[in-house]
C-alpha cells in the first residue's frame, strides 16, 4: 500500500479502537454512578442503555476495520463489566450502600482511570498501566465485605461474585499493561 | 396490508395526507404562503413514536419562537395565519389519522431481541459443552445489533403516561436479560473440569429447552394470543445443577480460593437462576 494511505489507515484503526475503549470507560462509569446516586432502576435504564449503544456502535466501527482477534480483550472487558454491574439488580438495600459508599467511589475512580489510560495507550504504547491503586481499592472492598457486608447482607454471595469479577477485571487490565 | 402496520410507513402516509389537506386548505380557504404552510405542517409532524400530540405542540412553540427571533433580525412580513393553519393541520393529522400503533412498534423491536437472546443462550450452553467459539461470538454480535433497535422513544417526553411505567419496566428487563447473557459469556470462557460439565449436561440442555419455550411463550403473548399450553418451568433443572455443584465442591463457596474456577461456575449457575427470573417477569408483565 502507498505509505501515506497506510499511515492514514493505521491512524483510523487506532482511533476506532481508542473510541471503543473510551466508550467502555464511559459505560463502566455510568454503571457505578447508578449505585452512587441511588436512582431507581427504571430511571437509570435509559442512561445506561444509551451508554451501551455508544459502546456497541464504537465496537462495530472497530470491527469493520480490525480483525476480530485484536478485539478479544475489549470484548472480554465488556463482558466482565456487565457481570460486575449485575450487582445493581441483586442488591437494593440502599442503607447498605452507604456502608460501602467510599469503597465504591474508590473502585469507580481507579478502574475508570485505568480504562481511559488503556484508550490512550493505543496511541502511546510507552504508557504504563499502574494497577496498584485499583488492586488496593479491591482489597479495601474485600476487607469491608469480610468485616461487615458478609454479616449484614441478606445474600452475601452477590458481593462475593462482585469481588471475584473485580479481580477478573484487574487481571484483564494487567494482561494489557 | 401488513405494510400499513409498520410505524415508519404510517408516519410517511400521515405526512402525505397532511400535505394534501394543507393544499386543500390553501386552495379553498387561505390562498397565501403555501410554502410556509407546508413547511409548518411537516415541522410539527417530525415527532417520535407515541408522542405525536405533545411533541407536535412543543415543535409548534419552537417554530413560533424561531420565527419571532428571525423577525427581530430580519424584519419582513410574516404570515402568522399560514404558520398556525399549517401547524394545526399537521398536529391534528399526526394525532388522529393512522395514529401510532405503539404496541406493534414495541413488539417489532422486542421480538428480534428475544430471539437473538434465545440463540445466544443456546450458543453459550453449546460452548460450555464443546468449546466452539465462533458460533457464540456470532450470536453475541447478532444480539448486540438487535439491542441497538430497542425502542428508546418510550422515554421521550409526551409518551402516554398510562403506558409509560409498564413499557419502561419491560425495557429495563430486556437490558437486564442482555447483560446476564454477556456475563455468562465471560464466565464460560474459564476452563472447567470436563467431568463437572458432563455431569450437568442433561440439566443444562433442559435449561436451554426451557429458555426456548419461555421465549416462544413471550412472543405468543406479545402477539396478543393465548398460550395453547403452559410453559414447563426449568427451576427443577437449575436446582439439580446446584445440587450437583454442591456435591462436586465439598466446601462452602466462601472457602474456595479467590482464583478458583469453581467460583466462576457458581456465578454462572446463579446467573442461570437470574435469567429464569427475568424471563418469568417478562412473561408476567404481559398478562
Amino acid at each position: 500500500m502507498f505509505w501515506p494511505l497506510k499511515l492514514i489507515r493505521d491512524y483510523r484503526v487506532k482511533k476506532s479502537l481508542s473510541n471503543a475503549y473510551h466508550a467502555l470507560a464511559m459505560l463502566h462509569q455510568a454503571f457505578f454512578e447508578s449505585y452512587l446516586t441511588q436512582e431507581s432502576l427504571i430511571k437509570q435504564s435509559k442512561k445506561l442503555y444509551q451508554q451501551q449503544v455508544k459502546f456497541i456502535k464504537a465496537l462495530r466501527a472497530a470491527r469493520s476495520m480490525i480483525k476480530n482477534d485484536s478485539l478479544v480483550n475489549i470484548e472480554k472487558l465488556h463482558e466482565v463489566i456487565c457481570s460486575l454491574h449485575l450487582l445493581r439488580f441483586r442488591f437494593n438495600e440502599f442503607a447498605l450502600f452507604e456502608v460501602c459508599f467510599q469503597e465504591m467511589q474508590d473502585l469507580q475512580k481507579t478502574s475508570t482511570i485505568l480504562l481511559r489510560k488503556m484508550a490512550r495507550k493505543i496511541f502511546d504504547v510507552s504508557q504504563h498501566l499502574e494497577t496498584n491503586e485499583f488492586l488496593n481499592a479491591i482489597r479495601a472492598f474485600e476487607n469491608l465485605y469480610s468485616n461487615t457486608l458478609q454479616v449484614v447482607a441478606r445474600d452475601p454471595r452477590v458481593f462475593q461474585f462482585f469481588i471475584q469479577d473485580l479481580y477478573a477485571l484487574h487481571n484483564l487490565i494487567m494482561s494489557d499493561a | 396490508m401488513k405494510i400499513l402496520l409498520d410505524p415508519k410507513i404510517r408516519h410517511v402516509i400521515r405526512m402525505v395526507i397532511a400535505m394534501m389537506l394543507t393544499y386543500v386548505f390553501y386552495h379553498l380557504i387561505y390562498h397565501k404562503a403555501l410554502g410556509l404552510m407546508l413547511f409548518s405542517t411537516i415541522f410539527v409532524m417530525l415527532t417520535s413514536t407515541g408522542s405525536a400530540f405533545f411533541q407536535g405542540l412543543l415543535r409548534f412553540v419552537l417554530w413560533v419562537v424561531l420565527i419571532a427571533m428571525a423577525h427581530m433580525f430580519f424584519p419582513y412580513i410574516i404570515d402568522w395565519n399560514a404558520i398556525f393553519l399549517g401547524s394545526f393541520v399537521g398536529i391534528l393529522t399526526n394525532t388522529l389519522i393512522f395514529p401510532d400503533r405503539i404496541d406493534l412498534a414495541f413488539k417489532k423491536a422486542v421480538v428480534p431481541l428475544l430471539k437473538a437472546s434465545r440463540d445466544y443462550f443456546s450458543a453459550i450452553i453449546s460452548y460450555l459443552k464443546d468449546k466452539h467459539q465462533d458460533h457464540m461470538d456470532q450470536a453475541k454480535i447478532h444480539l448486540q445489533n438487535k439491542l441497538l433497535l430497542l425502542p428508546v422513544w418510550i422515554y421521550q417526553p409526551g409518551f402516554d403516561l398510562a403506558l409509560q411505567k409498564g413499557y419502561r419496566y419491560y425495557f429495563m428487563q430486556l437490558n437486564h436479560l442482555a447483560e446476564i447473557l454477556f456475563a455468562m459469556h465471560y464466565l464460560v470462557r474459564f476452563n472447567y473440569d470436563r467431568e463437572w460439565i458432563a455431569s450437568m449436561e442433561n440439566s443444562l440442555l433442559q435449561c436451554e429447552q426451557g429458555v426456548t419455550e419461555f421465549v416462544a411463550a413471550i412472543i405468543t403473548l406479545l402477539d396478543l394470543e393465548k398460550l395453547k399450553e403452559g410453559v414447563v418451568d426449568f427451576d427443577a433443572n437449575i436446582r439439580d445443577i446446584e445440587h450437583l455443584f454442591n456435591k462436586i465442591i465439598a466446601v462452602p463457596l466462601e472457602l474456595l480460593e479467590t482464583y478458583s474456577n469453581a467460583k466462576y461456575l457458581a456465578e454462572f449457575i446463579h446467573n442461570l437462576s437470574e435469567l429464569r427470573v427475568v424471563l418469568i417477569q417478562l412473561a408476567k408483565a404481559l398478562r
